[in-house]
């Protein structure tokens, strides 16, 4: 028997996530809601998971199961030309010694009706934002924690403070006594945007400098 | 679709080579088939046309059927040139070539673009188009009652012990909207009793279709040419284009222009983008242009599909004060003027009528006539207006009949003559603007119906707007005047004002003028107000200097961004040194879901003696709607249309919140009664969201966002459903496997299971569970009579 239905399906249209960065501050609540909204005239199916985010050196992120962060609904069928709110409710303790770092993702869900037919391209969306819980006092501090120079200049940017940090207008400068070298505006470029999280280290790449010898001590600044 | 394979039969089996053709001929003669054909124009496809086909060729079109794809197509400038005798054409009788496309079985009808008939740009920036058919009725009954009062503890210098009370209400029954204002006031420290001041009394109709609104009451006349507006007890009907603001009445040019091939059209006005958007091929014209007044600049980049681009740029002048092609307004009143005086109105014996209709004639002409009558007093003329390129040209001319003040009757003529030009476009020195007036007057001539008792005979007005730096603005007024009596010394006006943005948070506007008037006295006031915006915006301090009366006000204001239970702190400290005084005010305003408080305390120094004042005010509304069920508010005062939100009986006891324009809580669930979302500003939509953020766990509505369209002082009366008080949690194995990306039905509610198999269903109201899986027997679950919430029921095996 096969149910009419089925029929409602494939759900091959967009739908839209928001907000993309939003800030949990457990000293004043425990929710915030993210909203799907789907401008269709399809019901779109979207699955829900919030997951731990864990920075790599190179910027990639590790997504590790959290127990800490619960979404409600998990799983939503968005009504054609509607909106529905996905409520993140924060499990953990209230007393935060830093800022913690998550990404609630939504997926539009590839939904397999017929057993048979194992091919065909689904263009599916998946949005994963950016959910900080924090205690409303968590402070970044950034600095550059070590610079090795060979082919390409390596510099290692660590955030020893508990708040995530974007960079906008860095300048990133090497000194040893009267002396200053600084990196070029165009090697700085790739630095623009970029997120350092709490208690992170990033590894970044930059054409050598000249001069540059293991006696300078490397500074940065940035627009906060 | 019939004809489609009927013609591809017929080329299959006679191929398209004059080999094939040969053989057609051989076999069947010369026969000719009547068939259908789908046309294209300009790659649109405009429908099927009757036509004779000859083999593979296409020979004849109904003319019938041609003609009336035309007059649809066509401008009628055009159309009209076109006539066909017989019943059928051939190709070359066409005043427009047609092709026959072999391969796609399809005609082609080549016709200039400019000789189509426009399509109209920028019709679908119209939220009209968005939002019909899914915007929420009003409810057919409302009714609200605003209250204000204040309670002052105040010395003499601040007016003494007071009270106050203001009202303004209304009901609206099926868009019938009968209401009411007035206020109460005692001063406290006289023996004078307290009295009521009952102001305006109407009932408003609205008319949306026609956009005409018809009002019986307290109401006023038009303002059109020399005629001026008044107060009246009475009837007016008037044409009120605030009823459709998504339709603009003013002119938009008339400039078309052609895109030859799907392009990515790019619209700027006065060096905004405004639109970026794929169009096809087609002739275009204007539509909702965001003009303001002046000569606009729109420039048009067309970016075709083969990478070539086009660049349009036309001025388009436009006014408030003419309307486009076809557009008309009017105004219809009468009734008996009155003046509140001593707070008590006073309506005259007589009455008092008022008309005047105006129509544009095209998209830069606009005609009008207005006529005014009144005891001994009449007043009719024209006022014509023109828009071009060198600017908009207006001219006013009337009759009047008055008493004059001899108590003779006389007639006169006045003439008035207005050349606007204002430039808006994006390069220096195209914020230019210049206004010059120029009047010739009677001697006897009034245009109003108290004869003035110093008439003037000539009058020449100019200004100038004038962007002396990017940051400053500067604006020049002057003007002279000449009385009908010779011997009065001229009225001179001279006017500087200016804005200067000293910085993006810190902005001076300055202000002087002056007055010298039939007396031979001069009078001149300046005065200049410095801005100063700090923080995120919600904190401001202003500073105001008169000059003249040696008078400074600073002003702290800390906003609380429209935020519920937020404080607004104004702080404001003034001092008048020819009065020799100090004076310091703190006003706290707290708005809560059911009324706004506001608390005051001031304090003075004049001459070396002190006053206070500490004062109290409480604003709220009552409001009530009836749509298939009835719901009450107590809510912030409320002057305007307005919603109210009904829980469903789950949801009575949850705390939910209402968002719309801004990013806080308009509103959220008060002590007593339902949400009300206030002052909705009538016949534009608005979009409200509820948020579900504080509602009890696995508790969700059934409806999260909704559009509303008010009408003039109307209602909507929205329930909030939910979707059942249970949420269900499970893991589906089938056959021993995860159900994994499927679909399926709990208790009728349909759900989907991720990778694993997991599902969530929400809105589950019984404790008897079905689940049904497409080609296995339903399940059920039973649960437990006291669960509600999120139920987590484990591992679902389906066999």
């Amino acid at each position: 028997m096969r149910l009419g239905w089925l029929l409602i399906l494939p759900f091959l249209f967009s739908f839209s996530f928001s907000p993309m960065t939003e800030t949990l501050d457990v000293s004043e609540t425990d929710k915030v809601t993210f909203q799907i909204d789907n401008p269709t005239q399809k019901p779109i199916p979207v699955l829900i998971t919030v997951k731990e985010r864990v920075q790599l050196l190179d910027g990639k992120e590790k997504l590790p199961d959290t127990s800490l962060i619960e979404a409600f609904p998990p799983q939503v069928i968005v009504p054609p030309k509607d909106k529905r709110s996905i409520k993140i409710k924060w499990k953990g303790k209230k007393e935060l010694k830093g800022e913690k770092s998550f990404r609630v993702i939504a997926e539009q869900v590839p939904l397999n009706l017929d057993e048979n037919k194992k091919s065909g391209i689904q263009m599916l969306l998946k949005y994963q934002a950016a959910l900080y819980v924090d205690n409303g006092k968590s402070k970044s501090n950034l600095e550059i924690k070590s610079f090795k120079q060979a082919k390409v200049l390596k510099v290692t940017i660590s955030n020893k403070g508990n708040k995530h940090q974007y960079l906008k207008n860095v300048k990133i400068f090497f000194e040893k006594k009267d002396k200053r070298l600084e990196l070029a505006m165009r090697e700085l470029k790739q630095l623009e945007g970029q997120n350092i999280l709490a208690n992170s280290t990033r590894v970044f790449e930059f054409a050598p400098l000249k001069d540059l010898d293991a006696s300078y001590k490397g500074h940065l600044s940035f627009d906060k | 679709m019939i004809n489609k394979i009927f013609i591809t039969i017929a080329l299959l089996i006679f191929h398209a080579d004059t080999y094939a053709q040969d053989l057609y001929s051989q076999v069947f003669g010369n026969r000719e088939t009547k068939t259908s054909l789908e046309f294209f124009v300009a790659k649109k496809s405009i429908g099927e046309i009757e036509v004779i086909m000859q083999g593979e060729t296409l020979k004849k079109v109904s003319s019938k059927n041609f003609l009336e794809k035309l007059k649809i197509l066509l401008k009628e400038k055009q159309f009209r040139k076109i006539n066909f005798d017989s019943e059928y054409i051939n190709l070359q009788e066409s005043p427009y070539q047609i092709e026959y496309d072999v391969r796609s079985l399809k005609g082609i009808i080549k016709i200039p673009l400019e000789h189509l008939k426009v399509s109209l740009k920028f019709m679908d920036n119209n939220p009209k188009l968005e939002y019909a058919g899914i915007s929420l009725e009003k409810a057919p009954f409302a009714t609200g009652l605003s209250l204000r009062g204040e309670r002052r503890f105040a010395d003499s210098y601040f007016g003494g012990n007071y009270v106050s009370t203001s009202y303004d209400s209304f009901i609206n029954l099926k868009g019938f909207v009968l209401e009411a204002t007035g206020y109460y006031e005692e001063q406290l420290d006289t023996d004078e009793r307290g009295y009521w001041f009952h102001g305006n009394k109407s009932l408003t109709k609205d008319w949306i279709d026609k956009r005409v609104r018809f009002k019986l009451g307290d109401t006023n006349t038009g303002r059109f040419g020399f005629m001026n507006s008044y107060q009246i007890g009475g009837v007016s009907v008037k044409r009120t284009f605030s009823i459709d603001p998504y339709n603009r009445p003013y002119p938009e040019g008339a400039e078309e222009f052609q895109i030859y091939t799907r392009s990515r059209v790019k619209t700027f006005v006065n060096g905004n983008l405004i639109k970026d958007e794929f169009l096809p091929a087609g002739n275009y014209q204007f539509s909702n242009l965001p003009l303001i007044n002046g000569l606009n600049f729109v420039r048009i980049e067309i970016l075709d599909e083969f990478g070539g681009s086009r660049i349009l740029e036309y001025n388009i002048p436009t006014s408030i004060n003419l309307l486009k092609g076809g557009e008309s307004n009017f105004s219809f009143s009468s009734g008996k003027p009155f003046i509140d005086q001593g707070l008590v109105r006073t309506y005259d014996d007589k009455n008092l009528h008022s008309a005047y209709y105006q129509y544009g004639v095209n998209s830069f002409f606009s005609t009008g006539l207005f006529a005014q009558a009144f005891n001994e007093f009449s007043l009719y003329g024209l006022t014509e207006g023109v828009a071009t390129s060198w600017g908009n040209l207006f001219y006013d001319f009337a009759v009047s009949e008055n008493l004059n003040n001899d108590d003779e009757k006389v007639s006169g003529i006045g003439n008035s003559l207005s050349w606007q030009y204002q430039l808006q476009g994006t390069n220096y020195f195209n914020g230019v603007a210049t206004l010059l007036r120029y009047q010739n007057l009677h001697k006897d001539f009034s245009s109003d119906y108290t004869f003035s008792p110093v008439p003037i005979k000539e009058s020449l007005d100019v200004n100038l707007s004038l962007p002396v730096l990017k940051q400053l603005t500067l604006n020049v007024g002057a003007g002279v005047a000449t009385y009908q009596d010779l011997s009065l010394p001229r009225r001179e006006t001279l006017n500087i004002s200016g804005n200067w943005r000293i910085k993006r948070s810190m902005n001076l506007n300055f202000y002087s003028t002056r007055i010298k008037d039939h007396t031979g006295e001069e009078n001149i006031t300046s005065s200049l107000f410095l801005t100063w915006t700090f923080d995120d915006s919600t904190k401001y301090a202003t500073f105001y200097r008169d000059v003249e009366n040696k008078q400074n006000r600073i002003t702290f204001t800390e906003d609380n961004n429209n935020k519920l239970y937020e404080p607004i702190f104004t702080l404001t400290a003034d001092t008048d040194d020819e009065e020799n005084s100090q004076a310091g005010e703190l006003n706290v305003r707290l708005p809560t879901p059911m009324a706004d408080f506001s608390l005051r305390g001031a304090a003075a120094n004049i001459d070396g003696e002190t006053y206070g004042l500490q004062g109290i005010t409480v604003g709220s509304s009552l409001l009530a709607a009836y749509d298939d069920g009835f719901a009450f508010a107590i809510s912030r005062p409320n002057a305007n249309s307005f919603a109210l939100f009904k829980p469903s009986d789950n949801l009575e006891n949850e705390k939910i919140v209402l968002r719309s324009t801004s990013p806080y809580a308009d509103t959220e669930t008060p002590l007593i009664g339902n949400l009300a979302l206030t002052n909705l500003v009538p016949y534009q939509y608005r979009e409200i969201e509820i948020d579900p953020t504080y509602l009890s766990d696995g508790l969700s509505l059934e409806k999260e966002s909704f559009v509303l369209f008010p009408e003039y002082k109307s209602a909507h009366l929205i329930k909030i459903k939910d979707k059942g008080v249970k949420s269900i949690k499970a893991k589906i194995i089938v056959k021993g496997k995860p159900y994994s990306l499927k679909l399926g039905k709990l208790n009728g509610v349909l759900f989907f299971t991720d990778r694993e198999g997991n599902t969530f269903i929400e809105g589950i109201d019984s404790n008897l569970l079905k689940l049904e899986i497409s080609g296995f027997r339903p399940v059920e679950i039973k649960l437990d009579d006291k669960q509600s919430g999120i139920i987590n029921i484990g591992t679902i095996n389906v066999k």
